[in-house]
């Protein structure tokens, strides 16, 4: 799963540490999201979402696996 | 007393024990003393970092757990754990063929066990939890 997480928060112009203190985890959680190091909750996906005013699979791109 | 401030003293026990086994003459200076005495620094310098950026966290206001780091101590839990166990195992077969261990076969089993989780807690930060 891919994310969006960086380019919007740049376009809102907060720091990694400003967006976790708004979803109230971590800066650490933040700096693994923007790295596709970790897949969030369903509850921190959306709250992330809601953070930048968007739906969720407009933050978070899914991919379906290759099936052989 | 607030939970963060305990890590960092129990690691500091730790350190300085460690420290005052490589050092003193009592502890007879073969491979085995001197790898448990290693271990012994190195789980209370990493218990020493963990409680100060603990310490730190509280401080700014950052939550002390969320989602990624319980998922992270969860993760290295399990891992050391049945690592550890196959580590008993071996333990017990080399005891059966007359290897002292200075700390106990209890004590070298729950040092293998801490080494265990330090280094799998720092190889997920390194490879993140992507595919789980």
């Amino acid at each position: 799963m891919n994310n969006r997480i960086r380019e919007l928060r740049l376009r809102l112009d907060i720091t990694q540490d400003e967006l976790a203190g708004r979803v109230g985890v971590r800066r650490e959680t933040i700096v693994f999201l923007e790295k596709n190091k970790y897949n969030p909750s369903l509850r921190l996906a959306y709250d992330i979402s809601r953070v930048f005013d968007l739906a969720i699979e407009e933050v978070f791109i899914f991919e379906e696996p290759e099936t052989p | 007393m607030k939970r963060y401030i305990i890590l960092p003293w129990l690691s500091l026990f730790v350190l300085a024990d460690g420290l005052y086994m490589l050092l003193s003459p009592m502890v007879k200076n073969t491979w085995i003393d001197l790898v448990q005495c290693i271990l012994m620094i190195i789980i209370g310098l990493f218990g020493l970092y963990q409680g100060v950026s603990a310490a730190w966290s509280a401080w700014r206001g950052d939550p002390l757990k969320d989602e990624l780091t319980r998922k992270i101590r969860i993760k290295a839990s399990s891992i050391s754990f049945y690592i550890s166990i196959w580590c008993w195992i071996g333990l017990m077969f080399a005891e059966n063929n007359h290897v002292r261990f200075h700390s106990g076969i209890l004590g070298t089993g729950v040092l293998i066990m801490v080494s265990v989780y330090i280094i799998s807690s720092v190889v997920i930060r390194i490879r993140g939890l992507g595919d789980e």
